[in-house]
């Protein structure tokens, strides 16, 4: 799994400064290089299977808040159409609507009154009915 | 966490897990502890990826660091820290060898300033070529080159006791003086 020991010599001493004493510091690069401790492939899958045990913690939790949001917007969805259904049953489409009163008014033109005509004479001829009320 | 963000921590652990646990090694001196730490180093990769503003490598980088400064401050609260045990098969002169070098190791890099110690990690424990070093650190190529000779030049003092050479550039003349401690 190692690869890396295969890389050339030159990449360790990429960019030095040409110095004298720079063969013996190459093989002491090299030295230096393959002598690295280098953690077991057991210890790094136990690391991995850590790590990827984090991320799929994460990754439920971030699908589940995700999955709460639509369920909620699914909910109040299907509550806006449950009302509107209901309304439309309650009030099914083609009844008669109640007019709303309106108010009608005319203009009544009335012809003038006749004017009165003065008495000619007395209403009642008292003489005539004298025996009515003389004792 | 998207799907998006995971395909690129895995990335991130594919290349550079096995560096980050070598280097951890090298700086600990010891195998469990090296493996619990590259653990806390990826667990926090995860957690915290979408923090990560600038380049990937160069943020792994400074979580090593954070939890590499965790650890040498705890271990100094609570010292007295466990025993290595023997790798399988090893005998224990081997055991011995193997710690004292490590030590030394461990020593060694623990003087290097924090720049001279990137330089060292990113070439010799993630293998990155010096214009990835250059992107990573925000340094130049040739100071990365120029870098990483310095640091190795004081890495075989600290190691090997064998002081570098006096002489001038590219002149092939050389007085050599070694000093073995």
């Amino acid at each position: 799994m190692n690869g890396h020991d295969d890389r050339p010599r030159d990449d360790l001493t990429e960019g030095w400064p040409d110095e004298a004493g720079n063969e013996e510091l190459a093989a002491f690069a090299d030295r230096f290089r393959s002598a690295r401790p280098v953690l077991s492939p057991e210890a790094m899958r136990r690391i991995e299977r850590a790590v990827r045990d984090e991320m799929a913690v994460r990754l439920r939790r971030r699908r589940s808040r995700r999955e709460f949001w639509l369920g909620t917007a699914a909910a109040v969805a299907a509550a806006v159409f449950l009302a509107v259904a209901v309304a439309r049953h309650v009030r099914p489409a083609g009844a008669p609507r109640v007019p709303r009163p309106t108010r009608d008014s005319y203009t009544v033109h009335l012809p003038p009154a006749p004017a009165a005509e003065p008495p000619t004479g007395p209403l009642l001829s008292l003489e005539s009915y004298r025996t009515l009320y003389m004792e | 966490m998207s799907d998006t963000q995971r395909k690129k921590i895995e990335g991130l652990f594919a290349r550079h897990s096995r560096g980050v646990g070598s280097y951890l090694y090298a700086r600990v001196g010891d195998a469990e502890l090296a493996e619990e730490i590259t653990a806390r180093v990826f667990l926090t990769v995860v957690r915290k990826f979408s923090q990560c503003r600038r380049s990937p490598g160069g943020w792994l980088w400074s979580i090593v660091q954070t939890e590499l400064a965790r650890h040498f401050r705890d271990r100094r609260r609570h010292a007295g820290g466990i025993e290595e045990l023997p790798a399988g098969g090893e005998f224990p002169e081997q055991t011995a060898i193997r710690r004292e070098a490590h030590a030394k190791l461990s020593a060694a890099l623990s003087q290097l300033p924090r720049d001279h110690q990137a330089v060292i990690y990113m070439k010799f424990f993630q293998d990155m070529p010096n214009v990835e070093i250059a992107r990573v650190t925000g340094l130049t190529t040739s100071n990365v080159g120029v870098m990483a000779h310095r640091s190795l030049k004081r890495l075989r003092v600290l190691m090997d006791g064998v002081a570098p050479p006096e002489s001038a550039p590219g002149t092939g003349r050389s007085v050599t003086s070694e000093a073995r401690s």
